[in-house]
């Protein structure tokens, strides 16, 4: 699986470390409600296509990005 | 003034009819995030695309990241004290040992252990890429056809020397 | 109705070759509706299924299988079983599972291959063999057997390891839990198929379930691929596509679906006695019964359904090996498989009710579920049958994260290393 940094190209998939979901908003600073917090950061959508998520090249230039990748065949699509 | 040591000075040398393998003394080595257009009057003209590596004014400059640098010099060069009011600036001379590779087998060890495409068509010189050798961060810079310097980080650098050296054993006796 | 396998079946199967065996299962058409039904042909699903019947009475029962059974992570793991966790609710739940793994073959009337070859957990530091000597402390407080280890005590049981001053990772010593073992992962499927069927029990293959049939917010039934069946009861038990089954019943859980990967090498001629765990890194390695060194580390570390892992940790597992068992650079690798299983943020497992009346939910296993398949199927059993948790899954809730009660190992459950 290669990862398309936006920076350095494609690159193997190991240059990489995984950020998870990007899909989810932090609920705002200051929010009291709980059950937001809890949603926010227990619960996942977790489909089996279509998936926003960050990925960090570790390995070269470092930086974060966002990208949308097919979890039922990895294939990658246009970064969001 | 103080005395520049070599991570490697404790390594085995390397010898082989058809391949070399040692480290290239002498650099200083800068990295500079900052804008282009701000730091090139000083500079000279920076590369515009990740991964490629110019010449200007002896020094070798590349492109690291968005609005990140790398400026590669002589042993002892001024550079540094012309940037702090354009750049930030992160001297790295002392954290990296710089190993080069050169032979016709160079381009097969090095595949051995990076995940890039080392054919000639594929990473040609005047090219870098920051990647990973041996679990580590590594800068491999193809210098010429069958060259390339390999900037390790200085804690790492017995252990990808030997990594390199021991790659290459099926390669050249 | 079954005739039982025994000496005598055999002889006489063996007197009369052209009467074959008879069916294993059999493959009947779905009814319209059942008093229950389990999501999931898997080992858990299967379990669960038989536990209903056998201890509860319950045979109006169907598993749902999408594909075929054992097609899913109870073929795919590296068979291990063991009982030395740390953490309360853990530690009481996985030994009631080595006590069922240890009379399974019985009781299934189906030889399960059931292996107390011990497993040796290596300390790589005197540090770590404290944490061990505290681990051990609490499973012995707990009934478990264990035993701490030095290192000429390891070295005699485990000789073919690095015990040579260059070694990277010096072995200290380390822990033994010797009714811990391997067991024939594919037999657990069919064994509790089989006995499941016998007594009555439909397990329907090819049958996947695209949707729930809801009575207001309550589950009556399920769309399959061969039709709708209603069920009073409705147990998912997915690992793997756990959200992919619940997001159908309106709901959303603690789960992120990623990928672990398993190896088996060339086989050799019987050398590892034991199941070896490392301190230094997550590693595990048994030899198969065929002669195969089988053995595994870290999930590949990406959501992902495609059940194919990527080079890198074939690599990193690679070095695990070698560095564990310098002999095993001589060996080739045979096969490489991966398995798709839910991954919860502390690390263990659910089993329980959901929102929905009448639906229940068993998953979030990480990749540590097959060691526990006889207590899950058994406990979730319970938790239908009586629509209430049995006191040794009280604390698999889905809710435990609202109440602040994780079981946290680490997230990940399996570092055997670091409980």
């Amino acid at each position: 699986m290669r990862i398309p940094c936006p920076h350095c190209g494609q690159r193997d998939v190991g240059e990489f470390r995984y950020g998870g979901d990007a899909s989810k908003a932090r609920p705002a600073h200051g929010t009291g409600d709980m059950k937001a917090w809890h949603d926010y950061y227990f619960l996942f959508d977790n489909p089996k296509g279509p998936h926003d998520e960050y990925w960090q090249h570790v390995l070269g230039c470092r930086q974060w990005f966002k990208l949308t990748r097919n979890t039922a065949t990895n294939e990658i699509g246009e970064q969001p | 003034m103080l005395d520049r040591r070599s991570a490697l000075a404790s390594a085995k040398p390397y010898t082989s009819s058809v391949l070399q393998i040692g480290e290239a003394h002498g650099f200083s080595l800068l990295q500079v995030a900052g804008l282009a257009k701000a730091i090139s009057p000083i500079t000279g003209k920076l590369p515009v695309k990740v991964g490629l590596a110019v010449t200007s004014e002896g020094r070798t400059l590349m492109r690291t990241g968005p609005n990140q640098f790398w400026i590669i010099g002589p042993e002892v060069d001024d550079i540094e004290t012309k940037l702090p009011e354009i750049a930030i600036i992160t001297p790295l001379s002392h954290s990296r040992t710089r190993i080069v590779i050169e032979g016709e087998p160079a381009r097969n060890v090095l595949a051995k252990g990076v995940p890039l495409d080392f054919h000639h068509s594929a990473f040609k010189s005047g090219t870098f890429a920051m990647t990973g050798l041996h679990h580590t961060p590594v800068l491999v810079h193809c210098v010429g056809e069958n060259r390339f310097e390999i900037y390790a980080l200085r804690t790492f650098a017995v252990s990808v020397y030997e990594w390199l050296t021991d790659a290459a054993l099926e390669f050249a006796r | 109705m079954f005739k039982p396998y025994s000496a005598l079946a055999l002889a006489k199967h063996a007197l009369s070759p052209d009467r074959p065996w008879p069916r294993a299962w059999n493959s009947p058409e779905p009814k319209s509706s059942y008093d229950a039904i389990v999501i999931g042909g898997g080992g858990h699903g299967l379990a669960t299924a038989y536990y209903l019947a056998k201890n509860h009475g319950l045979t109006n029962v169907a598993v749902l299988e999408r594909n075929y059974i054992g097609s899913g992570n109870v073929g795919r793991n590296t068979t291990i079983i063991r009982s030395n966790y740390m953490i309360d609710g853990n530690t009481q739940f996985f030994e009631h599972s080595l006590k069922l793994w240890e009379g399974l073959s019985h009781e299934l009337n189906f030889n399960c291959m059931v292996s107390h070859r011990g497993q040796v957990v290596l300390a790589v530091s005197p540090a770590q063999l404290d944490t061990f000597a505290r681990r051990g402390n609490i499973m012995r407080l707990n009934g478990i057997d264990a035993e701490l280890l030095d290192r000429g005590q390891v070295m005699k049981l485990l000789p073919y390891l690095d015990y040579s001053k260059d070694a990277r990772w010096p072995i200290y010593g380390g822990i033994i839990q010797e009714r811990a073992g391997t067991v024939r992962h594919d037999a657990v499927a069919w064994g509790y198929a089989r006995a499941a069927d016998t007594l009555g029990v439909h397990i329907i293959e090819n049958c996947e379930v695209t949707g729930f049939v809801m009575d207001g917010d309550k589950a009556v039934g399920v769309e399959t691929s061969r039709g709708k069946i209603l069920a009073g009861k409705i147990g998912i038990a997915v690992a793997g596509h756990s959200s992919h089954v619940a997001k159908m019943a309106g709901l959303r859980v603690p789960i992120e679906t990623h990928v672990l990967q398993a190896f088996v090498t060339e086989p050799v001629k019987p050398m590892v006695d034991h199941v070896i765990s490392w301190g230094a890194e997550l590693f595990y390695l048994s030899q198969s019964d065929k002669g195969g060194m089988v053995f595994g580390g870290h999930i590949d570390g990406f959501n992902t359904y495609t059940q194919r892992g990527q080079f890198p940790r074939i690599q990193t597992v690679a070095e695990c090996a070698v560095s564990l068992l310098p002999l095993m650079s001589k060996l080739r690798l045979l096969r490489h498989w991966g398995g798709v299983m839910d991954m919860t943020p502390d690390g263990s497992p659910f089993i329980g009710r959901t929102e929905r009346p009448n639906l229940y939910f068993n998953g979030g296993w990480c990749y540590q579920g097959f060691k526990a398949t006889p207590a899950s199927g058994w406990t979730f059993a319970h938790t239908i049958a009586h629509d209430e948790e049995h006191e040794l899954n009280r604390a698999y809730s889905l809710d435990r994260f609202e109440k602040g009660r994780e079981l946290d190992e680490f997230g990940i459950g399996n570092w055997t290393y670091k409980q």
